[in-house]
C-alpha cells in the first residue's frame, strides 16, 4: 500500500510543480502592478494588511487578484523584471550545489525524489517569508521578502519540472 | 496618496526598497541572505537527519541478517560458522569438544516423516541447551549432528557433562505430532580434548568424530571420551 502511495506521489509531484509555477506567476503579476487605481473590489488598507501578513487565502479569494493577474498589463513584458530575483537564484544555486555534494559524499539521492525536494524548498521559502513577516518588519522590507518567497516557488518549481522532464526523456530513450 | 505610497513600497518592483539609505539597503540584503541561507540550512539539516535515521535502520537490519547467518533456522542454535566464530573469540580454548549424533535418525524420518524428524531435532536441541552450563557452546553442524564446546580442562567434569547430555536426551520419550505413542530418541557422543594450540581444533574435531563412531559401533546411547573407554 505504501509503495502505491509513493508511486502516486511521484505522479502528483509534476502536477504540483505546474500548479506552483502557475500560482507564483499569478501572484507576481498581481504584486508587480503598484497602482491603487487597479484595485476595484478591495479596500486598499485591507489589501496592504493582507500583503503585510502574507494572507494568501485573502489574496486568492479576492476578486482583484484574478482581475489584475490576468490584466493586459500583467501579461505584458512590463512585469518581466519582477520575475528576476538574485536571492532566489542564489538560493537555487546553493541548493543544487548542496544536493550534489550531499549525493556524492553522504548518501545517494534518488532521482524520483528530486522534484519533491525542489517543491518543498520553494514553498519553504514562502513559509520563511511568512515567518519573517510575522515580526513587524519595516514596510520597505516587505516587498523584497515577498519577492524572495514568491520567486523561489517559481524558480524551484521550474527546476523540479526540469528534473521531471529530464527523467521522462531518459526513460523514453 | 499615502496608500499609493505604501502600495509602491510593498510591491515587487519597488526600487525604493533598495534605493533608500545605506543602512536600510544593508538590512534588506541581510534579511534576504538570512532567509535564503536558513532555508537551505534547514533543508539539509532535515535531509541529514532523515538519512541518519534511515542508515541506522539499515545497519540494524544488516546486523540482524548477519546474526541470522550464524544461526541454524530450525533449532535456533549456532550453525557451524557461528560455532567456529564464537570459538575463535574465546580467550582460552582449553576444554573438550563433544560431537553428538542422534541414533537411528534416518529411521525416525522414514517412519514418522520429515516433520516429525524436524520436531525431534528441535526437541533434542532444546534438551541439550538445558543440560549445558551457560559457559558451554552448543551448535548444530548439520543433519543430526550437534557439536558442544565444554569449557573445562578436567576430564571428569567433561565426562559428567557428556553423560548428562546422553541421559537428558534419552530418559524421557519424545511426543510427536499426530502420533499416539511417544518415541524414545537416544544420542551417541564422542569427546576429545581441545587445547590452545593453533591446529588443535581440527585435531580435536577429528578425534571426537572417530570416538563418536566408536560409541556408535559399541552400542549407541553412550559417550566415548578420550582417553577413557566407552561409558554407558
Amino acid at each position: 500500500m505504501s509503495l502505491s502511495v509513493i508511486k502516486l506521489g511521484y505522479r502528483v509531484l509534476p502536477l504540483a510543480a505546474i500548479v506552483s509555477v502557475f500560482f507564483a506567476v499569478l501572484l507576481v503579476n498581481f504584486l508587480s502592478i503598484p497602482d491603487e487605481g487597479t484595485l476595484t473590489d478591495s479596500d486598499i488598507e485591507a489589501y496592504l494588511q493582507a500583503l503585510r501578513s502574507l494572507d494568501l487565502l485573502w489574496i486568492v479569494t479576492s476578486k482583484d487578484f484574478w482581475l489584475i493577474s490576468f490584466s493586459s498589463k500583467a501579461l505584458s513584458l512590463e512585469t518581466l523584471p519582477a520575475f528576476l530575483n538574485s536571492y532566489s537564484a542564489l538560493s537555487l544555486l546553493i541548493f543544487c550545489v548542496g544536493l550534489v555534494i550531499y549525493h556524492r559524499t553522504s548518501s545517494a539521492i534518488k532521482a524520483e525524489r528530486l522534484c519533491g525536494y525542489f517543491l518543498l524548498m520553494g514553498w519553504m521559502h514562502l513559509l520563511m517569508a511568512k515567518g519573517v513577516l510575522l515580526f513587524s518588519v519595516p514596510d520597505k522590507l516587505i516587498g523584497p521578502v515577498l519577492a524572495v518567497g514568491m520567486l523561489s516557488i517559481l524558480y524551484f518549481s521550474l527546476a523540479g519540472l526540469g528534473t521531471e522532464a529530464y527523467r521522462l526523456l531518459r526513460r523514453r530513450r | 496618496m499615502r496608500s499609493a505610497y505604501a502600495l509602491s513600497t510593498l510591491c515587487l518592483l519597488a526600487p525604493s526598497a533598495f534605493a533608500a539609505d545605506p543602512w536600510r539597503q544593508i538590512a534588506t540584503h541581510a534579511t534576504m541572505l538570512a532567509i535564503v541561507l536558513s532555508v537551505n540550512l534547514l533543508f539539509f539539516f532535515f535531509l541529514s537527519l532523515a538519512s541518519a535515521v534511515s542508515n541506522k535502520r539499515k545497519r540494524s537490519a544488516i546486523t540482524t541478517l548477519s546474526e541470522e547467518a550464524y544461526l541454524d533456522p530450525l533449532t535456533r542454535l549456532l550453525n557451524r560458522r557461528g560455532f567456529e566464530r564464537r570459538l575463535n573469540r574465546q580467550s582460552s580454548l582449553s576444554g573438550f569438544l563433544i560431537i553428538i549424533d542422534i541414533d537411528d535418525f534416518k529411521s525416525i524420518n522414514d517412519t514418522y516423516g520429515h516433520d516429525a524428524g524436524d520436531r525431534v531435532l528441535s526437541a533434542v536441541a532444546s534438551r541439550l541447551k538445558q543440560a549445558l552450563r551457560p559457559e558451554d557452546i552448543v551448535s548444530r553442524f548439520g543433519g543430526e549432528e550437534f557439536v558442544v564446546f565444554c569449557r573445562t580442562p578436567h576430564l571428569e567434569e567433561a565426562t559428567r557433562l557428556g553423560q548428562r547430555l546422553v541421559q537428558t536426551v534419552g530418559e524421557v520419550p519424545f511426543e510427536l505430532p499426530a502420533q499416539s505413542e511417544k518415541v524414545t530418541v537416544t544420542i551417541s557422543a564422542g569427546a576429545a580434548e581441545l587445547t590452545n594450540k593453533p591446529t588443535a581444533y581440527l585435531g580435536a574435531y577429528r578425534a571426537a568424530d572417530s570416538l563418536l563412531y566408536k560409541a556408535k559401533s559399541s552400542g549407541k546411547n553412550r559417550l566415548v571420551i578420550h582417553p577413557e573407554s566407552p561409558q554407558e
